[in-house]
């Protein structure tokens, strides 16, 4: 389980934080949005600082449904995608309504799909960064295989 | 490597005997593979007891608590759970590959990335099994020997 954590977990939650930030924090150069400072009870929080914190919980939360899509077989790898995927919309909007990222409406049928736009760039984005590295093992091991294979030849095995 | 064989017929079994001058690499993977040939399991097949050698598994796998023997031409059961044949195969090169699977890394043709972190073995038969993510470093380990 720790060995999860730290190899599937972490790492997924890591790329997906700093990505979402990053088009957060560029985003709102571009179109000049000031931070805020949220009043509570006599403390001050910045508004983007609370917003990475929220972001962190519900990647965690996504993430962790995510993994254990692992006990589940697939037939193919679409159905799979598709799941994962529905899950991640899920959590993201859910997110947006529960910490108020942006009022649900028909007004603002931009911002939600803009949200479904990221989402999908997110997971498509991990989706590639994975698969790269998963194809990379892979073909470490086919080379190993290649290696034995010509060996085996060449004792006459 | 000089290659001899000789017939006696007074034997009960063959038997392999090397000279070398120091056991290296190749002299361990030659006694590896004569060891996997000797390494013979007892199985269940139409309801009779058989024995097959360990270089004739595909892969192993484990369902409800039963044990299959998948061969190039047949299926063999056995009640012996996964983990006590992974100890009895140690040595040859049958390797877990997941909770429930173990493979023979000498029947593998190739492997490509799957969904859900996993891996797809393709075995030579064409056949094709699931590479657990936590297992992809025990069989990387045991193709570097």
């Amino acid at each position: 389980m720790s060995k999860r954590i730290r190899k599937i977990i972490l790492p997924n939650i890591c790329i997906n934080f700093t990505s979402v930030i990053l088009i957060v924090s560029i985003g709102n150069i571009i179109s000049g949005i000031q931070d805020h400072i949220v009043h509570g009870e006599g403390v001050r929080i910045n508004g983007f600082c609370l917003f990475a914190c929220e972001l962190f919980v519900i990647l965690g939360l996504v993430t962790v449904a995510c993994t254990t899509l692992e006990k589940l077989r697939f037939k193919n790898k679409i159905s799979y995608l598709v799941l994962e995927l529905s899950i991640n919309y899920v959590g993201f909007i859910s997110g947006a309504y529960v910490f108020r990222w942006m009022k649900f409406s028909s007004k603002n049928m931009k911002e939600t799909a803009v949200i479904m736009i990221i989402t999908t760039v997110l997971y498509l984005n991990v989706y590639f960064i994975t698969q790269k590295r998963r194809k990379r093992e892979a073909d470490e091991i086919n080379r190993l295989l290649k290696k034995r294979e010509k060996e085996h030849k060449r004792e006459g095995v | 490597m000089q290659v001899e064989v000789h017939e006696k017929q007074n034997l009960e079994e063959a038997q392999v005997v090397i000279y070398c001058w120091e056991i290296d690499e190749k002299v361990r993977k030659v006694e590896n593979f004569i060891k996997q040939l000797s390494v013979v399991i007892n199985v269940v097949s139409d309801g009779r007891i058989c024995r097959i050698s360990a270089d004739d598994i595909l892969y192993i796998e484990s369902v409800d608590r039963r044990t299959f023997f998948y061969t190039p031409d047949k299926i063999y059961e056995s009640k012996e759970p996964l983990y006590q044949l992974e100890n009895y195969l140690h040595g040859t090169g049958i390797t877990r590959i997941s909770k429930n699977c173990l493979l023979n890394i000498d029947r593998l043709k190739s492997i490509a990335p799957f969904t859900n972190h996993r891996f797809e073995a393709t075995l030579v038969n064409g056949e094709k099994v699931l590479v657990s993510r936590n297992y992809i470093g025990d069989l990387k380990k045991k193709l570097e020997g």
